[in-house]
C-alpha cells in the first residue's frame, strides 16, 4: 500500500507518482492506492479489477467450503490449507496480469495523445504560419501598390512643369512669346518643380516619422516680419493689391520653444496660401497667449474661405477643397498636411476657422511658451542651418 | 470663323501649359479651344466638331468632396467620345505626363491617334504631329 496525499514529489498526472485517480470510490474517499497500479489506472472503483479479484475469491472460497461441507460433512485443515493456498497463488498471477493490462492501457493512451497533441500543435502551427505569410504577403502588395501610386504621382507632378519650362524655352526661341513673358513662365515652372520636390520629400520624412525637430527659444515675430516683406513682393499679391500685415497684440511678446525653421516653413506655407485664395481684401497675422502655457498665431484672409465640408479634408494628404483647384491650380495637395504635422511635431495644434465657402479663413496653430527648465532637456540641440554650398576641402588636393 | 489649317480642342488642366498651346497653335493660324472641365469638352466635342483632339490624362476631379488630383479623367473621356457615333471618327491625340507602356498600351487600345509624352516634345513636334494626323484624316475622308 502506498501512501498517496503525503507524496508530494511527482507528476499529478496520470501515471506520475502523486497522480491520485478522482474516479476511484476508494482512492478518492480513503486516500489510500491499494496498489502501485493505482497510478495508473483512471477506472471507476465498480471496474477496479482488483476489487473484482477480492470479489471472486470470496466467492471461490464460499464455494470450496460449501463442497466440503457437502461431501464431507466437516472442514479438514488439509482442505482449508489448499482452498487458501489455491487462492493466494491465484491472486498472485492474477494481480500481475491485470497490471500488465493497465499500464500498457496508460502506455496507449499516452502515444496517443502525444500523437494528437503534435497534429494538433502542427496543424495550429501551419495554419499561424500560413496566416502570417498572407498578412505579410498582402502587406508587401499594399506597399508596392502604394509605392507604384506614389512614383506615378512624382513623376507625373514633376513632369508637368518641366513641359512648361521646355514649353516656354521654344516660344521664346520661336519668338513667339517674348523674352520677359517666357522668362516669368520658366521661372513659375521651376518654383513649382522645388516646391515639389521639397513637399514630396517633406511628406516622406513626415510618413517615415523620421522629420526630426531641433527646437530651441525662438522668435515668431522675427520671423514673422521677415516673411512679410517676401510675401508682399510676390507677383499675385502685387496683381490683386493685396495688403498683408502684422496686428502686433498690447501684451508682451513670449518666446517659444519650437524648430524655429520648420515653424518658418509652417508660417510661410500658410501666407502662401492665404494669397492664394484671397482675390482681394487683406491677409493678418496675429497673436494669442492660449493659456498660461501655449502662443497662438492666426493667419486670417478675406478670401475663399472653407466650406463645413472642405474642413473635413483641409488637412489631408493628396486631398484639396472644391475651390482650391480653380484658385490654385499647381497646389501638390501636400501643403496643410505638412505643416499640420510639424507643428504636432512640436507639441502644438493646428486649426481652422472659417464662417463659410467666401467668407475667408483663419489658421492658427499653437506652439509653446519657453519656459525656462526646457533649456535643461538634453535631447534638444541648438539649431544650425543646413549650408547651401559645402566644399568637401579632402576631396580638393 | 473656321481656320483651314483645322480646329483643335485641347483638354488640359494645367494653365501655363493651355497659354503656352494657345500662344502657339494660335500664331501658326490653326483654330484653338481648350477646357479643363471633362464634361465641357465631350459637349465641345459633339457640337464643335473639332479636327483633332489634344487629350491630357491627368484632370483633376472632384470625388465626395475631396480633389482627386490623379483622377484619370483623359480615359472617361475618350471612352465616351470613341462610344459617341458622331465623334468616333475625330482622332485624339494623348497628350499626357504619364511615361508608361501600361498608359501607352491602355490608350492605343482605347482608340487614340497618337500618344505624346508631353515633357519631351515641344510645341514645334506637337504641332508637326497634328499637322499630319489631320491631313491623313483629311485625305481619308
Amino acid at each position: 500500500m502506498e501512501e498517496f496525499r503525503n507524496n508530494s514529489s511527482g507528476k499529478k498526472e496520470i501515471g506520475g507518482s502523486s497522480y491520485r485517480n478522482k474516479n476511484c470510490w476508494l482512492v478518492n474517499n480513503l486516500g489510500h492506492a491499494p496498489y502501485k497500479r493505482c497510478q495508473y489506472c483512471e477506472f471507476k472503483f465498480r471496474h477496479c479489477l482488483f476489487l473484482q479479484y477480492q470479489v471472486i475469491s470470496l466467492i471461490l472460497l464460499a464455494l470450496s467450503f460449501t463442497l466440503f461441507l457437502i461431501f464431507e460433512k466437516r472442514f479438514s485443515t488439509l482442505a482449508v490449507i489448499v482452498v487458501f493456498g489455491l487462492i493466494i497463488v491465484y491472486g498472485y498471477f492474477f494481480n500481475s496480469s491485470t497490471e500488465k493490462i493497465i499500464k500498457s492501457n496508460f502506455t496507449l493512451k499516452k502515444t496517443r495523445d502525444t500523437l494528437k497533441d503534435l497534429s494538433d500543435n502542427l496543424e495550429d502551427k501551419v495554419r499561424d504560419q500560413t496566416k502570417d505569410i498572407q498578412e505579410k504577403s498582402r502587406y508587401l502588395q499594399e506597399l508596392l501598390n502604394i509605392k507604384s501610386d506614389f512614383l506615378r504621382v512624382v513623376n507625373h507632378q514633376l513632369n508637368t512643369p518641366i513641359s512648361v519650362v521646355m514649353g516656354s524655352f521654344s516660344m521664346m526661341d520661336e519668338k513667339i512669346w517674348d523674352t520677359a513673358k517666357s522668362l516669368e513662365a520658366i521661372k513659375a515652372g521651376f518654383e513649382r518643380i522645388t516646391q515639389t520636390v521639397q513637399d514630396f520629400w517633406d511628406a516622406y520624412e513626415l510618413e517615415g516619422e523620421k522629420m526630426e525637430m531641433k527646437p530651441d527659444q525662438t522668435d515668431i515675430t522675427a520671423i514673422v516680419e521677415k516673411l512679410i516683406p517676401e510675401k508682399q513682393k510676390m507677383p499675385l499679391a502685387i496683381q490683386r493689391k493685396l495688403s498683408i500685415s502684422v496686428n502686433n497684440p498690447s501684451f508682451k511678446i513670449p518666446t517659444v520653444w519650437c524648430d524655429g525653421k520648420k515653424i518658418t516653413h509652417v508660417i510661410s506655407n500658410l501666407l502662401d496660401n492665404a494669397i492664394y485664395y484671397t482675390e482681394q481684401g487683406d491677409v493678418t497675422v496675429s497673436y494669442e497667449l492660449a493659456g498660461g502655457k501655449y502662443f497662438k498665431i492666426n493667419v486670417t484672409d478675406t478670401g475663399a474661405g472653407i466650406s463645413a465640408e472642405d474642413k473635413k479634408i483641409l488637412f489631408q494628404k493628396f486631398s484639396r477643397g472644391r475651390g482650391a483647384s480653380s484658385l490654385r491650380p499647381d497646389g501638390s495637395g501636400l501643403g496643410l498636411y505638412i505643416s499640420k504635422k510639424i507643428v504636432e511635431g512640436n507639441n502644438g495644434e493646428m486649426t481652422c476657422t472659417s464662417k463659410g465657402a467666401g467668407k475667408g479663413s483663419t489658421f492658427s496653430f499653437t506652439v509653446p511658451i519657453y519656459q525656462n527648465q526646457q533649456s535643461i532637456d538634453a535631447s534638444a540641440e541648438p539649431v544650425v542651418k543646413k549650408d547651401k554650398i559645402v566644399v568637401f576641402e579632402k576631396n580638393n588636393p | 470663323m473656321r481656320s483651314d489649317k483645322g480646329r483643335i480642342l485641347f483638354v488640359e488642366d494645367e494653365k501655363n501649359l493651355v497659354d503656352i498651346y494657345h500662344d502657339y497653335f494660335e500664331s501658326n493660324g490653326y483654330d484653338f479651344l481648350s477646357t479643363k472641365d471633362i464634361r465641357q469638352a465631350l459637349k465641345v466635342t459633339e457640337f464643335e466638331q473639332p479636327d483633332i483632339v489634344l487629350l491630357d490624362i491627368i484632370i483633376p476631379k472632384e470625388e465626395k468632396g475631396v480633389i482627386n488630383l490623379m483622377a484619370e479623367q483623359g480615359y472617361d473621356y475618350l471612352e465616351v467620345v470613341k462610344k459617341n457615333p458622331k465623334t468616333k471618327n475625330i482622332p485624339i491625340v494623348v497628350f499626357t505626363n504619364l511615361d508608361t507602356d501600361q498608359d501607352r498600351k491602355k490608350s492605343e487600345a482605347m482608340g487614340a491617334a497618337a500618344y505624346v509624352f508631353k515633357r519631351d516634345c515641344s510645341p514645334k513636334e506637337v504641332l508637326d504631329t497634328v499637322a499630319k494626323i489631320i491631313e491623313r484624316h483629311r485625305t481619308k475622308k
